[in-house]
């Protein structure tokens, strides 16, 4: 839905006569957060979690990492790990083997505990990766990727889509539920990005849970920033014990495609 | 008025003296026209379905009061249905009340038409001479009735734009007389036209009503040149623009969709196209437009904040009469003709804007197959059987549509018909009989045959019976019923098999919307006027469905299924409303009103702009009727001989169970939707004030809003009052016309308003690579202020053509068959960049930084248009 209704704006506003102009707006400072990026892939060793604390809209995106840390992952076999703190407020856990099942968090840090639990759902497969012409979708020559993959029958499934043009990785965030695909072969647009002869697309595919989706869709439209956007808010984090942020365990596939 | 009648409690219960020894007294024509009465509202309100009974009651009924005994039986006979028992109680005390023995009166009665077209007039004044202060106005079908005791009197019809009738008149016996005012020369006469009608907005009963003529609505300069009822009806107090070029509006701090806007009386869910940008209305095709702020009358019911009640023409029952206009986004035309002549008329007006036309020159394919385009079309018929009965038929038809080739299209529109009889049963009794239809709907398809569509409809089918009782000279009142049945179909995909995507479909709701109402508007001397009413109104929420129930989170925490036509649901509402007018002199009153609404159907919209895809909801088990209540108090006093109208007014209302949403809610083609919605409550308040000149080659207004809305929620703003969205603390507005010569008009309109309350976020962080805004309270800050001037000039055609006279071989004007005009105008003259929307995002220059970026639509919007009649 909202990537057709994003496709409805540009050509409705070319045809008037639109303007946009950077505007000095003042706001207030909200009292710094913690923030939690807690991410469990399902590629073995390449899990971590975050600890930043949120800045002011004007100041730049450098923010304060959040070190010194007590953050323990349980994995579905039952085993505590612990996560060191590779990098200032980055926590990682290479010991984690990122099956499918059920996993839970523990931060301590500041006098809080934070806590959440998720869960990595069975992978499903990036059978193929395709490009088609935009056609009405976009420029001229440009094009959309498709994904090819067999929606599991069986289980509700809630893809998110990270897609890296030229090794940088794309704004915005592709959400999908199998509401409408259930248990079908698909090849999915992956609107609205456009891409040209010679980028190179790297496709992560990945599978989560409700709670994730969640988080992310509200994320996505509670930003204010789009002409249809519902009024601006937080998104419903997972997270108990104050802080903002997500913890979540991703099923992922991959696959890379050079337009050509 | 009866010098003492039975105190309610006993009027039906028990035996009463006072109401007997009272029935022995009536005389004939009392019984005579109550039993008129009665009989018609048993027999026509209640129909023949449920006939037998309640033909039975009314001869139970007429014996009773030939016997002289009292009104006992009846409340047996009616128990069995609350409604209907409601409705005989009321009915029977507001006869009480206004003292329907008429010794020795008569009645004059029948309708006002237009001369030159045969348009009904509505709210023309009937006055007597002799009797200052005595006179009725006629309803929306141009029908009056005076009752009077016999005497010799001078009957003056007239109403602003016509020169006056005036006919003596012997009242003898009852009369029936139609009446034509003429427009042909009146613009000259129109000083002669007398002070009654002029100083109507003091002297009528009404207060909180908007009133646009449409032939003002010719001369104000808009957004593309496309003259909108909704858009000039933002330009008066109390009355909010939904944001820059919109038709959509808020009225006394209302959401848009607490505003119910009737077509013909039937409900237009979605009167906007291309976005909002134009409203569904083609000003060529409306004849009467009246918006109620508050405290409509009680034949109007189911949303909190206004009605807005628009009429289309009827035709042009005495000539063939062309015409049109050819504007930079559309052309219209509009034909109307007699069916047979004075009897029947019909007419025709369509609209189609064709900015696709031009893409379709494009070289580029993609452009040249590209869709963009609404069109309306409006179709009315009327035809009069006999003396006593009228048919009409009115249709409204409208689309948008966009897309490009077979990859996409998505189109939205409203259909409305409206089947409408009127019956004169008395020369004191009209009656109405209409049957409605009503649809909107969206389609969404891609990929063509392989592709899939969504879409998504409301359907209504509505039964309205109302009944206009001109009780006498003092008292008029109204009383009818009303059933609408709504279907909802949330949405539902259509695929082809190899799309990949399944048929999905959300299942239909359904609900019976059902209301009694009787009112009265009444005299009390000359000085007050009142207007009373109840408005008893029910919702049933029907299946079959399976239903589920969410906990305060949103989460389900039941399901059940019904069986077809059983109910899931159901809610009443009882509304009283209640008016006063003090008449304080000649060019002054006071008036206040207090009236309670009812709304059943929510506009589930998950954006600030309002879209197509927006989804009706109706009231649930989960989802409780709004219920609004407001106080207004007015001053109406009219300057230098009429010259100039003030009003203020000031009112306080407050909301319960108004709706929102979660955050980051998903509304579209969502089975669990209602689990997405937040209650609240709600109040609002404000002082509006309205100066107007309306003479002489200057006239214009200037209107001022000092307001304030807020609502408060539970899970918002930690549960604390909070600016509503709509929340606009100064509003104003100046609209000037000044004619430079007999064929030249210029006019211009200035407004300014200061910023509607906005969510801005006090924070960010980084989630997954990219900056996220954070929120610490929804609506907690503003936009900036909003300023704008337009400008326009209408050219008139020469409306005459020199010929020589060959008696007296002078040359004389003769008027032309053809008539034109050319209008110009300039959308935001002096091209501010006003702020449709600020976001925060990262910096396309250095993404490492946050910029807040404003949107600006319109800068220097030019148009022009051509308009013809002949």
């Amino acid at each position: 839905m909202k990537r057709i209704q994003f496709l409805l704006l540009p050509l409705l506003l070319l045809a008037l006569t639109a303007c946009e102009k950077v505007v000095e707006i003042d706001l207030n400072d909200a009292d710094p957060q913690i923030v939690v990026e807690g991410v469990i892939r399902s590629e073995m060793g390449d899990n971590y979690v975050t600890l930043i604390r949120s800045a002011s809209i004007y100041d730049d995106n450098t923010f304060d990492n959040i070190t010194g840390a007590n953050i323990t992952v349980v994995d579905p076999a039952g085993v505590t790990h612990l996560l060191a703190e590779t990098t200032p407020g980055r926590y990682t856990g290479s010991s984690i083997a990122g099956l499918p099942g059920s996993y839970s968090l523990n931060i301590d840090v500041e006098d809080k505990t934070i806590t959440s639990t998720t869960t990595m759902p069975q992978p499903v497969a990036l059978d193929t990766m395709l490009y088609r012409e935009s056609g009405g979708f976009g420029p001229s020559s440009t094009f959309v990727l498709e994904a090819g993959f067999s929606d599991p029958v069986a289980a509700v499934n809630y893809y998110r889509f990270r897609i890296f043009k030229n090794g940088v990785m794309e704004e915005g965030w592709l959400l999908y539920d199998d509401g409408i695909i259930n248990g079908n072969a698909v090849e999915l647009p992956l609107f609205p990005n456009q891409y040209e002869i010679g980028d190179t697309a790297h496709v992560e595919m990945l599978t989560i849970d409700a709670a994730s989706l969640k988080y992310y869709e509200s994320l996505a439209n509670g930003q204010g920033n789009g002409f249809f956007d519902a009024a601006p808010g937080n998104p419903e984090s997972n997270l108990e014990g104050g802080a903002i942020g997500y913890f979540s365990a991703w099923s992922v596939d991959a696959k890379t495609i050079i337009i050509e | 008025m009866y010098p003492n009648y039975c105190p309610r409690p006993h009027l039906f219960n028990q035996p009463c003296g006072i109401l007997n020894r009272h029935a022995q007294n009536i005389n004939q024509q009392y019984v005579a026209s109550f039993v008129e009465f009665f009989g018609a509202l048993v027999e026509y309100i209640f129909g023949s379905a449920t006939g037998s009974k309640y033909l039975q009651l009314w001869i139970v009924y007429q014996s009773n009061i030939e016997h002289n005994s009292v009104l006992l039986h009846p409340q047996i006979e009616m128990q069995n249905s609350s409604m209907k028992h409601f409705f005989l109680i009321a009915a029977l005390s507001l006869l009480a009340l206004s003292g329907w023995a008429q010794n020795g009166k008569f009645t004059i009665s029948g309708t006002i038409r237009d001369a030159d077209n045969g348009e009904d007039v509505i709210g023309a004044n009937v006055t007597v001479k002799e009797l200052p202060g005595t006179g009725t106005v006629t309803n929306v079908y141009g029908f009056y009735s005076l009752t009077l005791p016999a005497g010799d009197y001078t009957i003056v019809y007239s109403f602003i734009g016509f020169a006056p009738q005036e006919i003596p008149t012997k009242l003898d016996k009852d009369i029936t007389r139609a009446i034509e005012l003429g427009s042909g020369a009146i613009q000259l006469k129109e000083a002669v036209i007398s002070a009654v009608v002029e100083d109507e907005n003091i002297t009528s009963n009404e207060m909180s009503v908007a009133k646009i003529d449409i032939k003002e609505i010719e001369s104000i300069p808009v957004l593309f040149g496309e003259k909108d009822v909704l858009k000039t009806m933002q330009l008066l107090p109390g009355v909010k623009s939904a944001g820059e070029g919109s038709s959509g509006f808020f009225v006394r701090g209302g959401t848009a969709d607490q505003n119910l806007i009737l077509l013909d009386e039937a409900p237009v869910y979605n009167a906007s196209h291309l976005l909002g940008f134009f409203s569904v209305f083609n000003s060529d095709a409306l004849k009467d437009v009246k918006l109620y702020k508050g405290g409509a009358p009680a034949e109007y019911g189911g949303r909190l904040s206004s009605v807005m009640d628009i009429k289309m023409k009827d035709g042009n029952s005495k000539k063939l009469a062309v015409s049109g206009g050819i504007g930079l986004i559309s052309s219209k035309l509009t034909i109307e003709a007699p069916l047979v002549k004075d009897k029947g008329s019909f007419i025709i007006s369509g609209r189609r804007t064709y900015g696709d036309l031009f893409l379709k020159l494009s070289a580029d394919e993609t452009t040249s197959n590209t869709q963009l385009y609404f069109y309306d079309l409006n179709a009315k018929a009327n035809y009069r059987l006999g003396e006593k009965d009228r048919l009409f038929l009115s249709g409204y038809f409208g689309r948008d549509k966009f897309g490009f080739g077979d990859d996409f299209g998505f189109d939205w529109g409203n259909v409305t018909g409206t089947l409408r009889w009127n019956h004169i049963f008395s020369q004191k009794l009209f009656s109405n009989t209409s049957v409605i239809y009503s649809n909107y709907d969206y389609k969404i398809s891609f990929g063509g045959d392989e592709g899939a569509s969504i879409g998504s409809t409301i359907r209504d089918y509505n039964f309205k019976q109302d009944f206009d009782y001109f009780a006498n000279d003092k008292n008029k009142i109204k009383f009818g019923a009303q059933v609408i049945h709504h279907t909802f179909d949330p949405g539902s995909i259509d695929a082809a098999e190899a799309s990949g995507i399944n048929d999905i479909d959300i299942q239909d709701t359904y609900g019976l919307e059902s209301a009694v109402y009787i009112s009265n508007e009444q005299k009390i001397g000359a000085k007050i006027g009142l207007n009373y009413g109840l408005r008893a109104s029910n919702f049933t929420q029907l299946g079959p469905g399976d239903i589920r129930t969410y906990d305060t989170d949103g989460n389900v925490i039941d399901r059940q299924t019904y069986a077809d036509g059983e109910v899931v649901s159901s809610y009443n509402g009882l509304a009283p409303r209640f008016s006063m007018k003090y008449q304080l002199n000649t060019v002054s009153s006071l008036k206040a009103s207090v009236s309670r609404a009812y709304q059943y159907l929510h506009l589930v919209s998950n954006s600030n702009s309002g879209t197509p895809t927006d989804v009706w909801l109706p009231s649930s088990n989960n989802v409780k009727p709004e219920v609004g209540d407001q106080v207004a108090l007015g001053y109406f006093r009219n300057l230098k001989d009429n010259g100039y109208e003030f009003s203020a007014e000031s009112y306080y209302k407050t909301m319960s169970n108004t709706i929102d949403y979660r955050t980051g809610a998903q509304v579209t083609l969502n089975e669990e939707v209602e689990g997405e919605l937040l209650f609240g409550e709600g109040r609002a308040y404000g002082l509006e004030l309205f100066l107007k000149k309306r003479k002489g080659n200057f006239t214009g207004w200037l209107s001022y809003t000092l307001s304030r809305s807020e609502r408060k929620f539970d899970d918002l703003n930690n549960a604390s009052w909070y600016a509503a969205r709509q929340d606009r603390t100064h509003d104003v507005s100046v609209v000037a016309m000044y004619s430079l010569s007999e064929r030249t008009k210029v006019s211009g309109t200035w407004v300014y308003y200061t910023g509607n309350a906005v969510t801005f976020p006090s924070g960010k962080y980084l989630i997954d690579g990219q900056a996220v805004n954070y929120f610490t309270e929804r609506n907690g800050y503003r936009m900036p202020d909003y300023h704008r001037l337009d400008f326009g000039v209408t050219v008139d055609g020469k409306n005459y053509k020199l010929k020589l006279n060959p008696e007296t071989g002078e040359k004389e004007q003769m008027p032309r068959r053809y008539n034109s005009s050319w209008s110009f105008g300039l959308y935001n003259a002096y091209g501010r960049e006003n702020a449709y929307s600020i976001s925060f995002a990262a910096s396309e220059e250095n993404p490492n930084i946050t910029e807040a970026t404003q949107l600006a639509l319109f800068k220097w919007v030019p148009s022009v248009s051509y308009q013809f009649n002949f």
